[in-house]
């Protein structure tokens, strides 16, 4: 429990960001606080549409100037959300660095990784030319790219997917950033690519006590690399803890549901446990809690009182007006299978 | 006791020493200084047979050739050489009637929801269409057949007269299966079925799947890289490396005991829900090589940690180890291990 004594590097409080007209807003983050020691892998999970992209995005201001965003953000006791582009600029790529999904639509198809990584390493650190080009070599070596003094003078395209993904990782690490958002980084990857872009970036965040935000829809990739992870849905958290108390004992009725889905652990060609219905659209999110339809355990109020994030035991919390209810629910389906 | 039942009957499907080869267009440089024209080996000899009414799981690495070998079997790609049985009779080159006698009996399942439903018909038309094509009902018994199905697939009422925007991503997918199953088939191909959709979707659809194959006594082709959703469903598992299937056999004994060094590793890359599994090495280091060039020898050699000199020169046969069939020169040894 080293991570209780690390300094805690990003606050967020109460963060909202809306889309379209101010008087019929589409909500797609809402009422979001969390927050990330340094060190510490976060995962933020949840199905497309639950805003957790956005989420990420926001901490940036990368999803002004049409999306609209309240609350705080404080990066090292600074809150982010007033400053103007100029200011942010100083944060973004050099404290905070960003990689993404598709690493061939990220990367600039028309330059060589070598200019790419110099360029972001002319931005944001003073070496000179001859010390960013074998700071760029050093970077390539770290992620793993093999003769990577050969592959400066590479396009984007004479890459694989993983060693694209990998590129991007070496260009977010130029500025030696704090904290590393990473958005799905391995959805577009093989497991085995999978496999070894998470084992860098878990060992990248060890070795350099940089924090990450790792978004996915996946609960295994969670599982494997987070030490907390916080449970999406409809714009909203509806669960935090740590990784291994969640999945074992996950309280929410969503993240049981969900978790229930993956078929672990039950006779082959069984029907698997799933959740009713589709996650809800944004412009059709309930006053109350947003899972309020699919919820086998929903009470009346719940579609017009919205839970509030509680904590439930040591360093967890769950927004649910019927947590019992749930977890009856759902140790009595298993006690009957 | 699917098993023992399975070795005396005698199989749906037989391919045997299948190979399809695409040929790259040559560039005009190529042609300039007389370089051969490039070959993307995308299936290197599978053999395969397929029992009536099991599935069989399909797993491997994007670009090993599953699809491939799922289109040659609906009969959208024509092998480069070797044969499919179906029922004891060649459907390769098959022509007229008898080729729409197969098309029938075979039908395929797509990955892409979006893409693979005609935008401008509505769900009724798609149906239509197909009924219609292979004669299967006329008048009034073409809607009463289209009703039946949808009821069949769990479409809400009235789903008939929309288009597929309305619907969501797991709702087209049964619209995908309806159209599949319009036809009467024997045989379903499903190519990613589920991999578009969310997760709590996801087993709505697979429960759908198992159910509709038990009521019709279907065969299932499941083509799949989500090797738990493979192992929940699947009676026999085959696992393709670079067009040819490295390892086969029952579906339980390849996910607890795999012989095959490959496996091994793709089962081991595949992230699991159990935090205390987590690795800090990746379980496979290397890449897939290009199709384009593939190694001599075992094509896994190069990625292989066990891989010997022999194993560069010469190719393992496929052949009974344990439970199923593996192509590895050391797999006693190996799997024992």
């Amino acid at each position: 429990m080293s991570q209780l004594e690390k300094e805690t590097v990003l606050e967020v409080w109460h963060l909202r960001t809306e889309f379209g007209l101010p008087e019929r807003p589409l909500v797609a983050v809402d009422d979001v606080s969390f927050q990330v020691r340094a060190g510490e892998i976060l995962g933020l999970v949840g199905e497309s549409g639950s805003g957790k992209s956005i989420t990420l995005r926001s901490i940036l201001g990368i999803v002004r100037p049409r999306g609209r965003v309240s609350g705080e953000i404080l990066w090292k006791g600074r809150d982010l959300v007033p400053l103007d582009e100029a200011s942010l600029r100083r944060v973004r790529g050099r404290e905070i660095a960003m990689i993404f999904q598709e690493p061939m639509s990220s990367l600039n198809p028309l330059l060589t990784v070598g200019l790419q990584i110099s360029e972001n390493l002319a931005a944001h650190t003073e070496l000179d030319a001859k010390a960013r080009k074998a700071r760029a070599i050093e970077l390539l070596d770290m992620v793993g790219i093999p003769a990577a003094r050969d592959r400066l003078g590479d396009y984007p395209h004479e890459f694989s997917g993983g060693m694209r993904q990998r590129v991007m990782i070496a260009i977010a690490l130029a500025s030696n950033p704090k904290l590393l958002l990473a958005d799905e980084p391995t959805t577009a990857l093989d497991v085995t690519i999978q496999d070894q872009i998470l084992r860098l970036i878990q060992a990248l965040s060890r070795d350099l006590g940089m924090a990450v935000i790792l978004v996915t829809h996946d609960m295994g990739v969670v599982a494997e690399t987070c030490d907390r992870v916080a449970v999406m849905y409809g714009g909203r958290l509806c669960e935090t803890g740590p990784t291994a108390d969640v999945i074992r004992d996950a309280r929410h009725p969503y993240s049981l549901g969900l978790l229930r889905s993956i078929p672990r652990d039950v006779a082959p060609r069984t029907p698997l446990y799933s959740i009713p219905g589709a996650p809800p659209a944004l412009n059709a999110l309930p006053a109350g809690c947003a899972f309020t339809a699919r919820c086998p355990v929903a009470g009346p109020e719940c579609l017009d009182v919205r839970p509030s994030l509680e904590a439930a035991g040591r360093q967890r919390q769950v927004a649910c007006h019927h947590r019992e209810e749930a977890l009856a629910h759902f140790s009595a389906r298993e006690a009957a299978q | 006791m699917i098993e023992s039942t399975h070795q005396a009957a005698t199989p749906l499907l037989s391919i045997r020493d299948l190979f399809m080869r695409f040929e790259k267009r040559r560039s005009l440089s190529d042609t300039l200084t007389g370089r051969p024209r490039q070959v993307v080996s995308a299936l290197n000899g599978v053999d395969l047979d397929v029992m009536p009414a099991e599935t069989l799981g399909i797993v491997g690495e994007s670009g090993c050739g599953k699809s491939t070998l799922a289109r040659c079997i609906a009969g959208l790609h024509r092998p480069t050489s070797g044969d499919i049985r179906f029922e004891g009779e060649s459907v390769i080159g098959l022509k007229g009637a008898r080729r729409r006698g197969y098309n029938k009996r075979v039908q395929m399942m797509f990955q892409d929801p979006y893409t693979s439903l005609n935008p401008r018909m509505t769900v009724r038309d798609t149906l239509r269409e197909a009924i219609t094509v292979h004669r299967l009902r006329d008048g009034a018994g073409i809607d009463r057949r289209i009703d039946e199905l949808l009821e069949l697939v769990r479409l809400p009422d009235g789903a008939a007269d929309k288009y597929p925007h309305e619907f969501s991503g797991g709702q087209r997918q049964r619209i995908g299966i309806a159209r599949a199953l319009s036809l009467e088939p024997t045989c379903l191909v499903a190519d990613e079925l589920v991999s578009a959709l969310d997760v709590s979707v996801q087993a709505q659809v697979v429960n759908l799947l198992l159910e509709l194959q038990d009521n019709l006594g279907l065969t299932v082709l499941f083509v799949a890289h989500d090797l738990r959703l493979v192992r929940h469903v699947s009676h026999r598992v085959a696992v393709i490396y670079l067009g040819a299937i490295v390892e086969i056999g029952p579906s339980e004994a390849l996910f607890s005991k795999p012989m095959h060094p490959y496996s091994q590793a793709l089962l081991a890359a595949a992230p699991s829900l159990d935090p205390s599994e987590r690795r800090r090495a990746p379980a496979l280091s290397g890449e897939l090589p290009s199709p384009l060039d593939i190694p001599p020898g075992c094509p896994f050699h190069v990625r292989c940690p066990h891989a010997t000199e022999l194993c560069s020169r010469e190719k393992p046969a496929l052949r009974p180890v344990g439970n199923g069939m593996t192509a590895c020169h050391f797999a006693e040894a190996i799997g024992g291990a």
